[in-house]
């Protein structure tokens, strides 16, 4: 059992690392002859999200929209795909391919097309989301699909339990854990790939104005939009990880629970 | 007791001539080679021999998981040479428990009952009587985690029970377990036996467990697993853990022992010790 100051530890060492990190940047900032276009100080980024904070939230719901949608298409996608190709070794054989050549072509490549195809708006923004989320979701799930021991399915067997049965049963909550940690890099992909459609066209989302912002040098709402994405990006994983832990008592990071 | 039983005389489970060839890419390898073996209702057989000898292959077999290559296998009245045994006539143990983790005990012992759609408030009375009988009362809501692995596989015993199978399928359910555990938990076996009355086909290692078990052990030689020597256990049934120092006891043992490492001498891997795994 950890002493309370084991566990205190755990919170106070990463909190004085930041602190520091924050108090270098602000004594670099104000102390040498960088000039404010090229580093601003912590302090007067604050000074900016405070005085813009209307304009930064507005552009962070739509960067959220498109992560989340791209996300959640994925999972529900990725999942189906994963059952067809548990059940179906053909149906593996055939998708499992296309699936990897989807993730080798650059994303930064054929989004130009995206945005011919699908407009300026938000489509392009969630599928390219989607696109580079589903990849960790799907390998993850058919791993977690499978990974019931061949003594429990032979048991099923001689039960005559019906496929359906055995995926609701028992491969779907086998699958969970690993679902959930797929889930963990897809929603963290999701924003990037979020971000990747917004730097190319359209007028809304952090990557726009992340974009646009450096295009103009206007640095300070650069690295103020890059504040807010990183606190975006955080608290979604956050999410992710207190859903998947509520989704599993029985599950503890790979551990059993108890004894 | 055990004559009583074996009066009835009716065949629940039978080989006949039952071989296996796995396919492999270094070629054919026999698994199983002319097996005849009938087990009557009631009956506690074991099946004893060095790993590779085909023990499980003919478990896997009589569950319909593999089919046999030639010979004919029957599980109560249905034949299983292209697998399928009737559902709910075969209840399984393995070596490792496999029970679900997100369930609780009781829900862990009543999958079986939700799978062949049977009715589940008899079922939860039944599966309360079983978790009784090997001594897990109070145990129903904890989770397969809280438990040791003695409990875990107690608890995989009761969800093979449930349903009321005619036979037990035990694939060395103990071999994981330490020893104490192991002797603790052979006398428990026979004690839900005699009240179960079910056939027990059993796999194991360990020639000592077997004949302390068994109404009747299979020697089998490997590969090809081959049923080498029969034994009829003559010796007194409800048994007792102090049966193990008596000389009858130890006779069947050796006879066994003879005969497992007779069989070594003749196979080209007979250098090996006993319960070492044979030549992949």
């Amino acid at each position: 059992m950890p002493t309370r100051w084991e566990r205190l530890r755990l919170i106070v060492a990463p909190a004085a690392a930041l602190v520091l990190l924050v108090a270098i940047w602000e004594l670099a900032a104000r102390y040498s002859d960088t000039p404010d276009f090229l580093l601003p100080a912590p302090s007067e980024l604050l000074e900016f999200i405070t005085a813009n904070f209307g304009l930064l939230v507005s552009h962070a719901r739509a960067t959220i929209t498109a992560s989340v949608l791209g996300f959640l298409i994925a999972v529900g996608f990725s999942l189906v795909l994963s059952v067809l190709m548990v059940w179906s070794r053909t149906f593996e054989a055939t998708v499992y391919p296309l699936v990897v050549i989807t993730q080798v072509i650059p994303k930064v490549a054929v989004a130009p097309l995206l945005i011919v195809y699908l407009g300026f708006g938000l489509a392009p923004k969630i599928f390219l989301a989607f696109l580079v989320a589903f990849f960790p979701l799907v390998i993850n799930t058919t791993l977690g699909l499978r990974a019931v021991s061949s003594e429990l399915l032979q048991l099923l067997h001689s039960l005559k339990a019906g496929r359906v049965q055995i995926l609701m049963r028992i491969r779907f909550p086998t699958a969970l854990p690993y679902i959930v940690e797929g889930a963990k890099i897809a929603i963290a992909f999701a924003i990037i790939g979020a971000i990747v459609g917004e730097f190319l066209a359209g007028n809304r989302g952090l990557g726009y104005l992340v974009n646009a912002s450096t295009v103009s040098l206007n640095t300070q709402q650069g690295f103020s939009a890059l504040i807010v994405l990183t606190i975006v990006g955080v608290l979604l994983f956050e999410i992710v990880q207190v859903i998947g832990k509520w989704m599993l008592p029985w599950y503890r990071d790979g551990e059993r629970a108890g004894g | 007791m055990a004559s009583e039983r074996s009066s009835e005389n009716s065949a629940v489970l039978s080989f006949q001539g039952v071989s296996k060839t796995y396919q492999s890419r270094k070629g054919d390898v026999d698994a199983v080679e002319k097996v005849d073996l009938e087990v009557r209702r009631g009956e506690f057989v074991s099946i004893v021999g060095p790993s590779g000898c085909g023990k499980s292959t003919l478990l896997k077999m009589t569950a319909g998981v593999v089919n046999p290559t030639t010979g004919h296998i029957r599980v109560g009245e249905t034949s299983v040479d292209a697998g399928d045994p009737p559902a709910g006539y075969l209840g399984m143990v393995f070596q490792t428990p496999v029970l679900l983790d997100w369930r609780t005990v009781l829900e862990n012992v009543l999958l079986p009952i939700e799978i062949l759609d049977r009715d589940r408030r008899d079922a939860r009375q039944k599966a309360a009587e079983l978790l009784s009988m090997v001594g897990l009362d109070g145990f129903e809501n904890r989770h397969p985690a809280e438990l040791s692995g003695g409990m875990q596989q107690r608890v995989a015993i009761c969800r093979a029970l449930v349903f009321d199978p005619e036979i037990l399928l035990m694939d060395e359910p103990f071999g994981a377990l330490d020893a104490l555990t192991r002797d603790e938990m052979a006398l428990e076996l026979l004690r839900v036996w005699e009240e179960t009355q079910k056939t027990i086909l059993f796999v194991t290692h360990s020639i000592e467990e077997a004949v302390f078990l068994s109404d009747r052990v299979i020697v089998m030689s490997p590969r090809p697993g081959r049923v080498e020597l029969e034994v009829v256990s003559d010796l007194p049934r409800p048994r007792e853990p102090g049966l193990r120092y008596g000389t009858e006891f130890g006779e069947y043992s050796q006879r066994i022992r003879d005969s497992i490492y007779s069989g070594r001498r003749q196979s080209d891997d007979g250098k090996e010790g006993l319960g070492e795994p044979l030549g992949k």
